[in-house]
């Protein structure tokens, strides 16, 4: 799938579920690899803030593929600065997701400087 | 030449690496992906996994905002161990320790005998006698349930927390996280 | 070409080098040390003596000279070595014998010239009763956390009986009968059944075996365990679920009805003293001969020689708790003869038809250094072959008397409150015993009895993790000679 047609559908579904304070991310925020590089599609992210100050991050994946699919995932949060903030729970995950179905990956920032986040996802299969 | 001496060259060529290649050096494994995968134990990356998903809870509850005074001073008391591995659970509580701490709205009571010795009498020279009291107890479970499909084995492990509030004796937060892992034999990794 | 006297001799040598596999003592003979030395109430000699068997070097007995010198050492109080000996029996049993490994059922199915040479792998029940001991350990050192896990092993090794254990027993019969084709023809003839039925007929009229996989012991402890250590609803209804278990393997008993209407009362009840009496030796194993027919023409009858499950009389049968106010006797909870012999049935047709298969295999290969010493021409070398052959066959017809002798035979519990001054009597066939318990705590009293009158240890500890007290004075007894109660 095209870039721009990603994005426009990307934009699109956002505008659609869109309820609170939702930002959809630049490309550079997720990474993806193996399958999912070209059978994930990242269909919404959500940027909330919990308990007052704390950075939450909800992103949709959706598994295009005919067939059930397994993916490793790892968030990491970053200060205005663009540092590396540390935390004592970072690492990968993984996630098991239905042929054609969605599933909805989180992680809340410990650290009330978090004010930027990437995601890591890579094959598992 | 003589073909015999080639032959054992070649032979030697390519067994010998296929040899080599049966044993595996130790190396230091930073990615979670690559750390082994045991079926009926608690792996070092599962610790994170649950410490997150009940992080995630509660910060999402919003219980630790109920405290008058912030930082609210916080305990750990006890998280039980119901499980058939003999584990330290400060493997789970510590985690959830550095990052409630982190995040500022708490800050827990040491347990360290001199550290409190030491309070004490700092209270007591400047006319202070009201005990340090948390505002919070986390308490929990950890629990084990096994099953077995012909020669595939599972185990759930189930990661029970409470947030308690001393004031009033009740829940202001429970939460539960879960592991599952399922096979015939343990994995190298969980790269797939 | 290979010449008749040299197959001779390469027959002979091969039997030759079975032999000198036999040199295997029984383990009731290698056992005899450390119980002499418990009926005489010389607890750290009976440790040093298991210990020294424990180390004499075969491996093949791993398993159950650690089960052995662990319980031992338990009795002796010496609970951290005591610890550290069942860990290493539960390692080898856990590591070397899994019911889900593909290869159990070859360690099942194994047929040896002697059976005494495979490896001990442990039972079913030795690994219950393995975790089961190592909970009492550390509640025994105030370790309740590993105490729990302990149980919670206990626990599912009693799950995989049920779930696995019977089921690779079965496939492995099955496998067996499939490898041996003449095993159901002669486990059908007369001859042989009369000598079973002989044999195993009484069984259940002398041990009574347990329906079903659960240790009525293991439930029990992990109840009580749940109960003083309870953290939730969760602890509590697991105990009132494991005491109904208990009454619905032993039927109705006033200590376990005593203790279910306590943990389901929800009044919280005063600090409470259970006495736990392990009573006796659990029953150990004795060899019969069996002539049972081979259907080989040169050769109709064959020997085998299969273990018999033996009662070892004298366990006292109950004690008494008293403080100034209460007192009780003790009930029977568990008797581990019903405990082993029901997974020994479960057994028996692999272990006959292992035996038969090791005789059939031995018969085979006597034959084959008969036959070719009379082929050889020679009369000095048929006689010698036949005597060899004889004394081979004689010799390795061994049956595998392993099984966990130091294990008492009873398990009786009786419950009183804690008593305001802390001291406790006890009395009965178990000797007459005053010694203190903590004050105003949950607390238990093991009382480790060899046989009715004989010596008894005894050991105190607290149920609340606390540290534990002195062991009070062993084997004090107020009364000179204790009434004799042997168990029938």
């Amino acid at each position: 799938m095209r870039p721009v047609i990603t994005r426009t559908l990307l934009v699109a579904s956002v505008l659609l579920v869109g309820c609170y304070a939702n930002t959809v991310t630049s490309s550079q925020q997720i990474r993806k690899d193996g399958w999912l590089a070209s059978h994930a599609n990242v269909r919404v992210v959500r940027e909330t803030k919990v308990s007052d100050d704390l950075l939450r991050v909800d992103v949709e994946v959706e598994n295009t593929q005919p067939f059930n699919s397994r993916f490793n995932y790892k968030f990491e949060f970053f200060d205005a600065e663009g540092r590396l903030l540390f935390s004592p729970v970072s690492g990968y995950r993984q996630e098991q997701v239905a042929a054609g179905a969605f599933s909805t990956v989180t992680a809340t920032a410990s650290d009330p400087r978090a004010a930027d986040f990437r995601l890591t996802l890579t094959n598992a299969n | 030449m003589n073909p015999k001496p080639l032959l054992f060259v070649i032979l030697s060529a390519i067994t010998f690496p296929s040899i080599l290649g049966c044993n595996q050096p130790a190396r230091v494994v930073t990615d979670d992906r690559d750390k082994i995968v045991s079926i009926d134990q608690i792996d070092v990356q599962d610790w994170s996994n649950a410490a997150d998903q009940v992080l995630q809870q509660l910060f999402a509850s919003g219980a630790l905002e109920t405290a008058p005074m912030k930082p609210a001073r916080i305990e750990v008391t006890r998280v039980v161990n119901d499980t058939a591995q003999r584990i330290d659970t400060d493997l789970l509580t510590q985690k959830i320790k550095i990052a409630l701490t982190q995040s500022g709205k708490v800050v827990f009571a040491s347990s360290d005998t001199r550290a409190n010795e030491v309070a004490d009498y700092r209270d007591f020279k400047a006319g202070d006698d009201a005990p340090r009291l948390p505002f919070f107890v986390i308490n929990g479970k950890i629990l084990e349930i096994r099953s077995s499909a012909g020669s595939t084995k599972q185990s759930s492990f189930v990661f029970q927390l409470n947030l308690v509030n001393t004031v009033e004796s009740i829940d202001a937060w429970s939460g539960e996280a879960e592991v599952t892992k399922q096979g015939t034999r343990n994995a190298k990794n969980s790269r797939g | 070409m290979i010449y008749p006297e040299r197959r001779f001799f390469a027959s002979m040598m091969l039997v030759g080098v079975s032999l000198g596999g036999i040199g295997c003592a029984n383990h009731n003979d290698r056992a005899e040390g450390y119980l002499s030395a418990l009926e005489a109430g010389q607890w750290s000699e009976a440790a040093v003596a298991a210990r020294r068997v424990a180390s004499d070097g075969t491996d093949r007995n791993t398993v159950i000279d650690a089960l052995e010198l662990g319980t031992v050492e338990r009795i002796a109080g010496e609970y951290q070595q005591s610890d550290e000996s069942l860990g290493r029996a539960w390692g080898a049993m856990t590591r070397g014998s899994d019911p889900d490994d593909p290869t159990f059922i070859d360690i099942l199915t194994a047929v040896a010239v002697n059976e005494r040479t495979l490896d001990y792998v442990g039972s079913s029940s030795d690994r219950v009763m393995c975790a089961t001991l190592r909970a009492l350990d550390m509640l025994a050192m105030g370790d309740l956390e590993t105490a729990r896990v302990e149980m919670r092993r206990a626990q599912f090794a009693q799950e995989d009986a049920e779930a696995r254990f019977a089921d690779r027993i079965a496939k492995a019969r099955q496998e067996m009968e499939a490898d041996h084709g003449d095993l159901t023809k002669i486990e059908g003839s007369d001859g042989f059944k009369t000598q079973y039925g002989e044999t195993y007929d009484g069984l259940e009229g002398t041990f009574r075996p347990y329906d079903g996989w659960t240790n009525p012991f293991t439930d029990w402890l992990t109840a009580i365990f749940l109960y003083v250590d309870g953290v939730d609803g969760g602890d509590k209804n697991r105990s009132i679920d494991l005491l109904r278990r208990v009454r619905g393997t032993i039927g109705e008993n006033p200590a376990v009805e005593s203790d279910l209407a306590m943990v389901e009362s929800s009044v919280v009840s005063p600090p409470q003293v259970w006495l736990l009496l392990e009573s006796g030796f659990a029953p150990k194993k004795e060899e019969v001969s069996f002539r049972i027919p081979a259907f080989i023409p040169q050769m109709p009858f064959i020997g085998i020689a299969l273990p018999k499950l033996q009662q070892v009389e004298g366990a006292a049968t109950h004690a008494t708790i008293a403080s100034d106010t209460e007192n009780a006797q003790t009930a029977i909870i568990c008797d581990m003869g019903s405990v082993i012999a029901h997974e020994f049935q479960v057994e028996l047709p692999l272990i006959t038809g292992r035996a038969i298969a090791s005789a059939l295999t031995k018969a085979a290969a006597s034959l084959a250094a008969n036959l070719t010493a009379e082929n050889s021409g020679s009369g000095w070398a048929l006689l010698a072959s036949m005597v060899a052959t004889n004394v081979y066959g004689y010799s390795t017809t061994i049956a595998d008397l392993r099984t966990w002798r130091t294990l008492p035979r009873y398990y009786a519990v009786a419950r009183i409150p804690s008593p305001a001054d802390g001291r406790i009597r006890l009395a009965g066939p178990t000797g007459a015993h005053e010694i203190d318990v903590p004050l105003n705590r949950n607390s238990m009293v093991v009382l480790r009895s060899l046989r009715a009158g004989g010596p008894a240890s005894i050991h105190v500890f607290p149920l609340d993790g606390l540290l534990p007290l002195e062991d009070p004075p062993i084997a004090d007894p107020l009364i000179e000679d204790p009434p004799i109660d042997v168990a029938a």
